[in-house]
Formats: C-alpha cells, sequence, structure tokens
C-alpha cells in the first residue's frame, strides 16, 4: 500500500512535462557536457608540446630526479585513461594540482579570485539587468520618442566605447577628479570590496547594458506588434493588463540573452581586472597562459565551462516556467 | 433605445494618401451586415478605424454612432476608451495569431471581467458553453487546440464584456471549410441570442450571400455597391460586382474559361479623378475616366455612370463536360505505399498512400490542413524523404526536368533582391537553356517583356505567381506541381491564373498535379482527383464521379461545406 502510494508519487514527479523530470534530464546532459569538456581540458596537457612532465615544472631547471618525481607524482607514466580518471577523481574532490608558478595548490590561488570575479560579474549582471531592461521596456514603449531616440543612441556609444577606455575615463571622473570611488585594488573585504567594485562593475556593465537595452527593446516591439495585442485592445482590456501580457512573452527571448550575458560577464572581465588592478580569475589566467602553468590554466577553463553550463541550465529551467509549449514538449 | 452602429462619412488617410474614402453605414442590432472587397480595398481599415485600432500614421475622420454614444474617430484612439469590449469589439482573422501563446485561454477569456467574476469557475464555464467548447479548455494553452477550437476561445474573449456590436475580420479564412461552417453558425446563433450587431467582413462571397442581410462591396477605399443579402450579386449593377461574381469559380459545373477581371485592384491613393473602377472596366467611357460618380439609390445603391440594368444581354456561360481522362497505359509517375512520420510521436502523415499521374494529365489532390496533401508533394519532388513506399518516374531525365513545383505565396516564393529577368534566366541556366528565353516565358504566362527588368516588389500578387509559374515551366518539366496556387490570391486575380493554368496546359502539354483545398477551383483545371485525410487517400475518381456521388464520408462533408456555407 505504501510502496504503491510513493512509486504512483514518483511516477508523477517523473510524469511527461513535470518540472521535476525536466531539471533531471537538464542535469544530466549538463554533467555529460561537463565530462566531455573535462576530458577536453585534461587532454590539454598531452596537446601542449613537448614532455608533459616538463610541461608541468614550467621554465625552471630540473633535474631527471625531479622530472621523475612529477612522472610518479602525477602517474604520467600510466595509460592515458588511467591518468585521466585519475585526475578527474582529484579535481572531484577539489583537487586540481598544484601551480607551477606559485608553490601553492590550485584550489587555494584560485579560492580568493574566484569569489572577486563573482561577485564583479553578478554585481554588474544587477546593473546590467536593472538598467537595461526598463528602459528597453519603456524605450518600445514610447518607440520614437525623445526618451527612445536618446537612450538608443547612447546605446551605440555603450556598445562601440572599448571597455579599458570606459574604465580609463570612469577612473579619472569618479576615482581622480571627482574622487568618490577607489581607483585600485579589491578593498578590505564586507562592504568595502563592494565599493571597489562599483566603478568596475560599471564599466563591464556600460557596453552589455547597451545590448541588453537594444535586445530588450527590440522584443518588446515585436510582441507590441502582435495581433494579440490589438485583440487585447479591442476587447477594452486595460493598459496594465496589456502590459503584462506583452511582457511575458518578450521575456522568452530577453531570458535568452541574459544568460548570455552572464556567460560573458564571467569569462570576460580581463580587461577590466587589469585596468582596475584586480586580483580576480581574469588577470590569473591571463599570467597562467604566458608561464604555461597549465594546472591552472585547467582549473580555470574547467570552471568557466561549468559556470557557462549551470548559467544555460538556469535559462533552461526559465523557459520552462514562462513557456507552456516547452513544458509540454519537454527538454530537447 | 438605439443599439446599433452607425458610421458616417469615414475618410481614413495613410503616409501615401487616401485609403478610405468617404464611407458609411449603418447595422441594427440582430443584424448582419457583410463588408465585402478584394485586398486593398480598405475594409479591414474601415473595422481597424472603427475600434481605434489603426497603425502609426494612419488617422481617421467621421462620426461613430454608437447606441446612445457618439464618437468624434479624428480624436483618436483615446475617444473609444471605454467603449471598446463594452460597446464594440473586433475578432480578428488569425486564431493562432490573436492569442497570447503563453497564457491560459480562460485567464484570457476572462481578462476584461471585474476580479471577481474573472476568479469565478461558473462564469467560465457559462463562457465556454455559449460557444461550446468544454470547460478543460480554461486550463488548456491556444496552442494545445485546434484553429477552431482557438476561434471559438477568441469568440468568447471577445464576447466577455458584452458588446453590443461585433465586428468580425475574416474570422472564418483562415479555418478549413469544415470548421468554417461550424464557426458561421455559432456565430449566427450567438448573435441571435444576444440580439447583436454582426459586421462581418469577408473576401469570400460565398460567406456574404449565405449568411448577411445586407451586403456592401468596396473596391479601393470606395463602396461601389450595396443592397440586401444574395440581390446584390443575383442583379449586380455595379461592374466590379458583376465581376466579382463571374470570377468565382462554380462547383456545379467546369467553364471553358472563368470570366476574369483584366488587371489588379489599384492602390486607393493611385486613383486621381474618375470612377476607381474605371481602368478595368470595359463599359467605360470618358465621363468614367473623368469624373467620379456618387452612391446613389435608396433600396440598393450603385456608384457607377453606366449601371448594368436588366435591359443588358447577359452572355450565356460556356460550360464543357470534364475532361475524361484518356485511358492509357502511359503512366508518367506512380506512387506505390507511400508512408511518413515526422516524429516517433506524431501520427503519420502519409499512411500508404497510392497516387498515379499519365504524361499529359491534370490531377488534383483535394484536403484540408493536416491531410497530408502538401507533404505528399515534397515527397514527390525531393523537398521530404518518406519512410516507406515507393515514386517510380517512367522517364530518366534528372529531376528538373521531371517535377516543377509552385508554391502558395508567391511573394516569398520569389528572391527579392533578384529582378525577375535574372530568376528566369537562373531557372534556364539550371536546365542548361539559354537567357534568351525569357521574353518567350513571360509571355507564355501573360506578362509583357519590360517586366524582366522589375523585381518582385513592384508586381501585384497575382503578377508575382504568374512568374513563378514561369520559373517553375523554365526547365520544361513532364509535371508541374502547384500547392495552393491561388488561395492567397483574391478572386479575380485567381481567375486569371487558373485559365492561365488552363491555356498553359493545353500549350504545352505537360501534367498538372493541383494540390487545394477548394474543390470548386480544382474543379475547373483537373480531370482526376484524389480525396486525402489524415495522411489517406480516402476516395478517388473522375472529377465528375467524385462530385456526383461521394462515397467517403469525409468527402460528403466537404462537399457539403462548400456547397452551402
Amino acid at each position: 500500500m505504501d510502496t504503491a502510494h510513493s512509486y504512483r508519487r514518483l511516477t508523477q514527479l517523473l510524469s511527461r512535462g513535470s518540472l521535476t523530470r525536466f531539471v533531471i534530464v537538464r542535469l544530466a546532459a549538463t554533467g555529460l557536457l561537463l565530462l566531455v569538456l573535462s576530458f577536453v581540458v585534461f587532454a590539454l596537457l598531452h596537446l601542449t608540446p613537448g614532455d608533459p612532465a616538463r610541461n608541468l615544472v614550467g621554465v625552471r631547471n630540473v633535474t631527471p630526479e625531479l622530472l621523475q618525481s612529477i612522472r610518479d607524482k602525477y602517474h604520467l607514466n600510466d595509460p592515458f585513461m588511467s591518468q585521466y580518471l585519475h585526475w578527474l577523481g582529484n579535481v572531484l574532490h577539489g583537487d586540481f594540482g598544484e601551480s607551477i608558478r606559485n608553490n601553492t595548490t590550485v584550489t587555494t590561488l584560485l579560492s580568493d579570485r574566484v569569489t572577486l570575479t563573482l561577485q564583479l560579474a553578478s554585481l554588474s549582471f544587477v546593473l546590467t539587468v536593472l538598467v537595461a531592461v526598463p528602459l528597453g521596456i519603456a524605450a518600445a514603449w514610447r518607440s520614437g520618442s525623445v526618451l527612445d531616440r536618446s537612450v538608443s543612441a547612447a546605446s551605440i556609444v555603450g556598445i562601440g566605447a572599448p571597455t579599458y577606455a570606459v574604465g580609463l575615463l570612469l577612473l579619472y571622473v569618479f576615482g581622480l577628479w571627482l574622487d568618490i570611488f577607489p581607483v585600485y585594488g579589491s578593498g578590505d573585504g564586507g562592504l568595502d570590496r563592494w565599493w571597489h567594485l562599483v566603478l568596475p562593475a560599471i564599466t563591464l556593465a556600460s557596453g552589455l547594458a547597451a545590448m541588453v537595452f537594444k535586445l530588450t527593446r527590440t522584443a518588446v516591439i515585436a510582441e507590441l506588434n502582435q495581433d494579440y495585442v490589438a485583440f487585447a485592445q479591442s476587447r477594452g482590456l486595460s493598459h496594465r493588463q496589456i502590459r503584462s501580457l506583452v511582457l511575458r512573452n518578450a521575456m522568452i527571448p530577453v531570458a535568452t540573452s541574459l544568460g548570455l550575458v552572464f556567460a560573458f560577464l564571467f569569462g570576460g572581465t580581463i580587461l577590466v581586472e587589469v585596468t582596475f588592478a584586480l586580483q580576480g580569475i581574469g588577470s590569473l589566467l591571463a599570467g597562467s597562459v604566458t608561464f604555461k602553468d597549465l594546472p591552472v590554466v585547467q582549473a580555470i577553463t574547467l570552471l568557466t565551462a561549468t559556470v557557462i553550463a549551470l548559467t544555460a541550465l538556469t535559462v533552461d529551467i526559465l523557459y520552462y516556467l514562462v513557456d507552456p509549449r516547452v513544458r509540454k514538449r519537454g527538454p530537447r | 433605445m438605439n443599439r446599433g452602429l452607425s458610421l458616417n462619412n469615414l475618410i481614413v488617410t495613410g503616409p501615401a494618401g487616401l485609403i478610405v474614402t468617404c464611407m458609411d453605414l449603418q447595422v441594427e442590432p440582430g443584424q448582419t451586415v457583410a463588408l465585402v472587397g478584394e485586398s486593398g480595398s480598405g475594409k479591414s481599415m474601415t473595422a481597424k478605424a472603427m475600434t481605434g485600432l489603426l497603425p502609426r500614421g494612419v488617422t481617421a475622420t467621421g462620426t461613430l454612432q454608437l447606441g446612445e454614444v457618439t464618437v468624434d474617430l479624428a480624436l483618436g484612439p483615446q475617444a473609444l476608451l471605454g467603449l471598446r469590449g463594452q460597446q464594440i469589439s473586433l475578432l480578428l482573422q488569425n486564431p493562432f495569431t490573436s492569442l497570447s501563446p503563453v497564457h491560459r485561454c480562460g485567464e484570457q477569456i476572462t481578462a476584461a471581467l471585474s476580479p471577481e467574476l474573472r476568479r469565478s469557475k461558473e462564469e467560465i464555464r457559462r463562457r465556454l458553453d455559449e460557444v461550446d467548447l468544454p470547460e478543460r479548455v480554461a486550463r488548456q494553452y491556444p496552442f494545445e487546440l485546434s484553429g477552431g477550437m482557438r476561434q471559438r476561445v477568441a469568440l468568447a474573449a471577445s464576447l466577455a464584456s458584452n458588446p453590443q456590436i461585433l465586428i468580425g475580420d475574416e474570422p472564418t479564412t483562415a479555418l478549413d471549410v469544415t470548421t468554417q461552417r461550424e464557426m458561421l453558425d455559432l456565430l449566427e446563433r450567438i448573435q441571435r441570442e444576444r440580439d447583436m450587431a454582426l459586421l462581418l467582413i469577408t473576401h469570400d462571397l460565398g460567406v456574404a450571400q449565405e449568411r448577411a442581410d445586407k451586403i456592401l462591396v468596396m473596391y479601393a477605399g470606395r463602396l461601389v455597391e450595396s443592397g440586401q443579402g444574395a440581390e446584390v450579386f443575383a442583379h449586380a449593377q455595379h461592374p466590379y460586382t458583376a465581376g466579382l461574381r463571374d470570377s468565382v469559380p462554380p462547383l456545379e459545373h467546369r467553364l471553358v474559361e472563368l470570366r476574369a477581371i483584366a488587371g489588379s485592384v489599384p492602390r486607393p491613393w493611385e486613383v486621381a479623378v474618375g470612377c476607381v473602377f474605371a481602368p478595368r472596366c470595359d463599359r467605360a467611357d470618358e465621363r468614367c475616366h473623368n469624373e467620379a460618380p456618387e452612391l446613389v439609390g435608396t433600396a440598393s445603391q450603385v456608384a457607377c455612370w453606366k449601371p448594368i440594368t436588366t435591359n443588358d444581354i447577359h452572355l450565356p456561360v460556356l460550360t464543357v463536360s470534364d475532361v475524361q481522362t484518356q485511358n492509357t497505359d502511359n503512366e508518367l509517375v506512380v506512387i506505390t505505399g507511400i508512408s511518413k512520420r515526422f516524429s516517433p510521436s506524431a501520427p503519420l502523415a502519409l499512411d500508404n498512400v497510392d497516387i498515379s499521374i499519365h504524361s499529359g494529365e491534370a490531377v488534383g489532390i483535394v484536403g484540408e490542413s493536416g491531410s497530408g496533401k502538401t507533404t505528399l508533394a515534397r515527397c514527390l519532388i525531393g523537398l521530404e524523404s518518406f519512410d516507406s513506399g515507393n515514386i517510380s518516374w517512367s522517364i530518366n531525365t534528372p529531376m528538373a526536368q521531371r517535377a516543377q513545383i509552385v508554391f502558395q505565396d508567391p511573394t516569398s516564393a520569389l528572391n527579392p533582391a533578384m529582378t525577375i529577368g535574372s530568376a528566369l534566366a537562373e531557372a534556364l541556366r539550371a536546365s542548361h537553356r539559354d537567357k534568351s528565353e525569357v521574353p518567350a516565358l513571360l509571355q507564355l504566362v501573360g506578362l509583357p517583356a519590360e517586366y524582366a527588368n522589375s523585381y518582385p516588389s513592384g508586381l501585384s500578387g497575382g503578377e508575382q505567381q504568374r512568374v513563378a509559374i514561369a520559373r517553375s515551366i523554365a526547365p520544361r518539366p513532364k509535371l508541374l506541381i502547384c500547392d495552393e496556387p491561388v488561395s492567397s490570391l483574391d478572386v479575380s486575380v485567381q481567375a486569371q491564373i487558373l485559365n492561365l493554368m488552363n491555356s498553359l496546359l493545353k500549350e504545352l502539354g505537360i501534367a498538372l498535379l493541383f494540390i487545394t483545398h477548394d474543390l470548386a477551383v480544382v474543379r475547373q483545371v483537373v480531370s482526376r482527383v484524389y480525396v486525402m485525410s489524415n495522411g489517406r487517400v480516402v476516395e478517388s475518381g473522375t472529377m465528375e464521379n467524385v462530385l456526383l456521388s461521394p462515397q467517403h464520408e469525409y468527402t460528403r462533408q466537404l462537399f457539403s461545406s462548400v456547397a452551402r456555407k
């Protein structure tokens, strides 16, 4: 009786079109994708020209004994697949090996920097959404108005201006001239950290906000031209009701673009990190590539891929909640 | 209390000029008035002006009397706030786009009601019941419903605030013929129950004659004739009305040639002086070209200097018996047992279909949307693969010289960036022929050779379809497949294209596969017909036999829904 009940409950949870099933299927797909990526990332070590053991010591002078100890430590004499599985096992436990440049584990090296980059990306994401989406909606609603034309013009500047130029300009005006914000570094934690991130976040957000503004505006205008809007007007629905009809429909393309924006942000902070002397993963990646610090490059690549995959998963779940057509069809 | 609608002296102006000129119309409660016209006649703009939905850049003047309220249309949409939905409501053509895809049907139907009523299950049930829909529809989304059911949801939504006037802008055009009749019956019943005024905007003369108490005929933004019900067409006074009537292909017999109106509908603002119809009218004299006629008359009105009277000789219509198939063994292509499924969970799109086409024979495939007729055509020409079955051709030439296809919408079938001449030259080159044949091709489809230098956008819909046909016959195929070639065209242009197809068949001696939902249209062209339903061929035979004694239930249903709308 009880088992029958829980079985029924389970089948109900996993029935076609249920959210649980949708999330499970998408999670499985995301996991598979990351597994494939981890394989490619691991293969990087062996694709790099030269002896893997030498690659792992970098540019330092080495004795044959040291090389041998590295071979033993990384199991470099084992077959390729067994090396991979060993490495993957460590990665799943949070162990990416040791950095070649700094004599610390990759994990300790990354932990602070990932937090900083995530904070920076999140802050500029929130800024982008809060500014661009409402402006896009307002401009679409009154397309051709002064508001629409001035914001559209500003967005062209936003898209066109290079990140470092905007960053330097903001630094000059708000950091040096008006002396409101700090000019470099990442602060002493807590609120001070966020205070230090304001200018970099605005710098990053300026270009993205312009893009999101354009996408939102286009999406809303496209919906406003749909028959269902004219039909709603002819039935005498209130302005507020029509707006909710339109926004729910326009959310679908906007959510896609926001997913892309976040993924881009996480991997695209490097210029800003350099301009504002922030110790994030962007600047670390740049340095590690130059010094052939392979374990760090592997870790950052895999981490960025994970963030992008999780963002895509979030967007898919959002789709599921907003668009009933996706709900009935199930995950693709 | 007067509850009807009265529109006085409506003038609609767009960026290019006048769209609707001096339009008057009245609809009484319980009365159905049909506004008939081809595309560009201004009938939809009239509806939009009455509901304050004119597109940006288009303005209206005139007065609209809704019951006791008088609205000055020059004040713009604001003047209609509070009246839309409550007094006057508009039902749109396409049920696939007129509902929001991400909101439940129940929610959309009751959106205009007060918050208390919106939550009432009883109210939603009552609203759905009125349009013959089951209660479950309230929780469903539009994409889960058929076109007919969606249009019922839209109807229930447009009636939510109990308007006294309903405008239906081609409310049944996007539906299949059998569904169309059910929808019209439903509209009629609801109109009677609610004693509502109904303004039916349609291009379908059959619908207008069958359903309307009064018919108004519009042409190029002007009212040219009006009168009681079917009288307007039976005793047409305006040459345009008569031409429109004669352009409609009859189901009862096959004509030697349809009486098409030459040319195409002008844009209203291009008509400078004189009668709007004069350039296409064979009765026009100098006065018609110089002076615009006024709408005159009492019971029936007509705007014409030389109206048709009972004294005019009415030319007899020449009919022919349907051409019988020469019983030859000369089969061009034989399709045996073709089946196709688009996805494992979908029903069979084609279910064991057998079809044969003889050389030089005109064959029709009739069916509603989703019957598999288009899929079959696409399989035949190689645009679609099939799961099982066989297509065997009796000729060995390359595919381009075996079969060519003409699609429904010529505007999207022609590359807008390519001149007509280069489009045709490209088709000729594909079959290793010289571009010097372009003028001859154009002539063959009844277009002047100068059109070679024009772009598709400069041509009317009918002219574009002529180009599409010319492009298809350029490689000299043995079989021409036409998939709904006239359904996006106006009636008067449709007649021209049907005449053209008949003359091409005679001249070139090629075989034709004509795919359509319209029995009357296919009757004018083919000698043998297959009827398809749910992916299967349910009936086949000569046109005459199928029409005289339909064997299958589906064919009978199709037939009766066409015979009386």
